[in-house]
């Protein structure tokens, strides 16, 4: 029961990862949308992920499921706790999702520069309010000893999950520039390569104002590490990968550069769930009110009948869409089916 | 305003208000695209084997008419998942043990192949053999029909629960799985599923239909639209006769099953007696009867086990403050039974018409025709409120009310906040939505 526990913390981490990987591609795309200086730029730009955006949301869903599944408790807690914020969040994915349906389908110049902002704005509102959301749990919520939030929503903007959105956003949009180097050509390509730099210091200063935060304002979030001196390994992985995409940039090397930015995602939300660890939702002030995930858990046999359905699923998702990355891979191609 | 103040300061009202907006708003799109999955995988088929170009157009065609429907069906439905913690997070923590897993399981299992296959399908067209575009479409399809099975599986077992205990946790209880394929295919699964898709399928075909008689008005050797109508108006019918058959089986299921459901269904109120049947009428709760109706003596009991003088559970055998909101449930629901009735009488006339070649020169049909896709919409939209409030006041049917199970921690004002930005949205889209398909369909017209 407890390792199963341990197990399932462990997997909505990897389908968070795996999400934000995927997502924080196209979030970044669209990021990277002004960049784009006419229609044909435009539309290399949209036509890069019109056809895996939908696919690359779906893991959100799994990740959200997920939780719902695994730990109703936290699921519960964090999202009505977050009501206004998701709402935001929802509205937002909305319009972005429709912004990439609708624009190509009337030719007028109205219409399309709406959509266009629209899908610039949300692109980073999104990343922005999902940084902020897992900030707030990295932080700790103020939790009444039902688990239901007794905050407000103003209480949800403090200056730590502020800084983890900015965190989110320019990471994004670094690894979205690293993506489009993959999918434009010429002067397109060498202008959104010139943001690589930029947002990959951004991100170096966020993370460095993160982790200073952490050390002298919640020392919680380390406890892990002095019980468990091998977890050391994940904070010298994640600095490393920054190490290595600043380097991989600046010398041209865009496989190595992205590969960076995608195990820089996978050790930022290890250093979270190690902060977490053994709560999934850590209380304020009363941390006896935290909810861990032993006691946010279902019972042994939903997370028994969970690992089967994943593990049934999950390795044929990741061949398909391997597959279907690889029938999209190079320069966008623009033909009669695009955007 | 007494009343309004009450309103707005209603938090259980308004999560309910937010839940059936988001909900029907929602179930415009899927059983659209569901249906329309079908159609184009059997174009697509159909086009593999003759190589005729005119199911390529076709199949071109609807596409990228299933891709504007998907969408809107894709983001209204992330709203879906959210809002079971946003608005209901007691009822998430009491039965997120059962309740989760299906949800996670039509993600995994149906939206991944759904929309990474659409993209195929989309895009693929130049990059892929037909053979891999007609397996996608096979997929997108396979994907659409799954997550039906999994949603349903969630909601079927909120409606008639079993495979579970009930469990300490904390301070309080929760529900627990103690039997996997009790729960998967509880005692309503089976026919609720087969309703559920049947009427997705109308609501496809009759898009299809109604799209086409359109073309058809508008111009009249318009061959794509011929064909179409050709291949869905016997499907038409076909399954609307089917639906038929599995609305009746769903019915018996709910007098077994839910029985004070069934009462309010047929506005039946004597204890034990036999129920009439009633085609329409006005329930009064206060007087404790049906208004202005016209009914066929003992039809409930005729129509469950072949015998009028079966005695039928009524709502007295109930306590009043348990009885759903009688009209809204009599009426969803006789809605749905005269619309169903109102499509498979115009599938035998359309297809009469069809037989003897005069369909598209009739006009008066292809009017009809070109409305018939808001019998489907109307009566799935009736059918699930007659089967959601008809279940009130139980979310989970005998086992939690639904008014210990919205979020406490969610203020009033937080949910009109949430229902007005999801009714602007919605509105905005289903404008955007409605106006880009009339330019598709009227662009198509004139190539």
């Amino acid at each position: 029961m407890i390792s199963l526990s341990i197990i399932w913390f462990l997997l909505i981490g990897i389908l968070f990862a795996v999400y934000s990987i995927l997502d924080g591609y196209d979030f970044g795309a669209g990021m990277l949308f002004f960049r784009a200086k006419n229609e044909n730029e435009k539309r290399l730009i949209i036509n890069s992920i019109a056809p895996v955006w939908d696919g690359n949301e779906v893991w959100l869903v799994t990740a959200g499921g997920a939780l719902f599944a695994a730990f109703p408790e936290a699921y519960a807690t964090i999202f009505s706790a977050f009501y206004e914020a998701f709402v935001i969040f929802l509205f937002v994915l909305i319009l972005r999702a429709t912004s990439i349906e609708f624009r190509s389908k009337v030719e007028n110049a109205k219409w399309k520069i709406i959509w266009e902002k629209s899908f610039m704005i949300s692109s980073y509102l999104a990343p922005l309010l999902l940084g902020i959301a897992f900030g707030n749990v990295l932080w700790g919520l103020q939790l009444d000893s039902t688990h239901e939030y007794r905050g407000t929503f103003i209480g949800l903007l403090g200056p730590f999950p502020l800084m983890v959105g900015l965190t989110t956003v320019a990471l994004f949009y670094c690894h979205g520039a690293l993506y489009l180097s993959f999918k434009t050509s010429e002067e397109l390509r060498d202008r959104i390569l010139r943001c690589v730099r930029g947002s990959s210091f951004a991100f170096a200063i966020f993370f460095v104002f993160l982790s200073v935060s952490v050390f002298f304002a919640n020392q919680r979030m380390l406890r892990n590490y002095s019980e468990y001196s091998w977890l050391y390994i994940v904070p010298v992985v994640t600095v490393s990968s920054l190490a290595a995409l600043l380097f991989a940039s600046f010398k041209g090397k865009y496989i190595l550069a992205i590969s960076a930015s995608s195990i820089l995602i996978i050790g930022m939300i290890a250093l979270g769930g190690i902060s977490l660890f053994p709560e999934i939702v850590p209380a304020l002030p009363e941390s006896s009110n935290s909810l861990t995930i032993f006691f946010a858990a279902s019972s042994k046999r939903t997370l028994e009948i969970m690992l089967w359905i994943a593990g049934a699923g999950i390795p044929l998702v990741v061949i398909y869409t391997y597959y279907v990355h690889r029938i999209f891979r190079g320069v966008v191609k623009i033909d009669e089916t695009s955007y | 305003m007494e009343i309004l103040e009450r309103i707005i300061s209603d938090q259980l009202l308004l999560a309910r208000v937010q839940f059936a907006l988001t909900a029907s708003f929602h179930y415009i799109y899927p059983p659209i695209t569901i249906g329309l999955s079908l159609f184009i995988v059997l174009i697509e088929g159909l086009y593999l084997k003759s190589k005729d170009d005119i199911y390529l157009k076709l199949s071109k065609f609807w596409t990228e008419i299933f891709a504007l429907t998907f969408v809107m069906g894709v983001v209204t439905g992330i709203v879906m998942e959210f809002q079971f913690g946003m608005n209901w997070s007691r009822f998430s923590r009491f039965a997120g043990d059962i309740f989760g897993a299906p949800l996670a399981a039509e993600a995994i299992f149906a939206f991944f192949l759904e929309s990474v296959f659409l993209g195929l399908l989309l895009f693929g067209r130049n990059r892929i053999s037909p053979k891999m575009h007609f397996f996608s479409a096979l997929m997108v399809m396979l994907g659409a029909h799954l997550s039906a099975i999994w949603i349903i599986v969630a909601n079927s077992w909120m409606q008639t629960p079993k495979g579970f205990r009930l469990v300490e946790h904390g301070d309080g209880i929760r529900a627990e799985i103690s039997d996997l394929s009790a729960v998967i295919l509880n005692p309503s699964t089976i026919e609720r599923l087969s309703h559920v898709i049947l009427g997705a399928w109308l609501a496809g075909i009759t898009f299809v239909i109604s799209i086409s008689a359109w073309q058809i008005l508008k111009k009249k050797d318009f061959h794509t639209a011929r064909l179409a109508l050709k291949i869905c108006v016997p499907l038409f019918l076909i399954v609307s006769l089917l639906q038929l058959g599995v609305g009746h089986a769903s019915a018996i299921g709910v007098f077994k099953n839910q029985p004070l459901k069934l009462a309010a269904f047929e506005g039946h109120f004597a204890e034990n007696a036999p129920a009439a049947l009633y085609l329409f009428g006005w329930v009064d709760r206060e007087k404790e009867i049906v208004r202005f109706g016209l009914s066929i003596r003992g039809g409930v009991g005729l129509l469950v086990s072949g015998d009028p003088s079966l005695p039928v559970t009524g709502l007295k055998s109930y306590s009043k403050i348990d009885w759903p909101m009688l009209n809204v449930v009599f009426q969803s629901y006789h809605i749905m039974i005269a619309l169903g009735f109102a499509i498979i009488g115009l599938g035998i006339l359309s297809c009469y018409y069809l037989i003897r070649g005069k369909l598209f020169e009739t006009k008066w049909i292809l009017r009809l025709l070109m409305l018939s896709v808001l019998g489907p919409q109307i009566a799935n939209q009736a059918g699930w409120i007659a089967a959601e409030a008809g279940r009130q006041p139980w979310i989970i049917y005998g086992i939690m009310k639904t008014v210990e199970a919205f979020s406490p921690s969610v203020s009033a004002t937080s949910i009109l906040f949430s229902i007005t930005v999801f009714t602007t949205i919605y509105l905005l889209l289903f404008a955007c939505y409605i106006f880009l398909l009339a330019k598709k369909i009227s662009k198509a017209g004139t190539t």
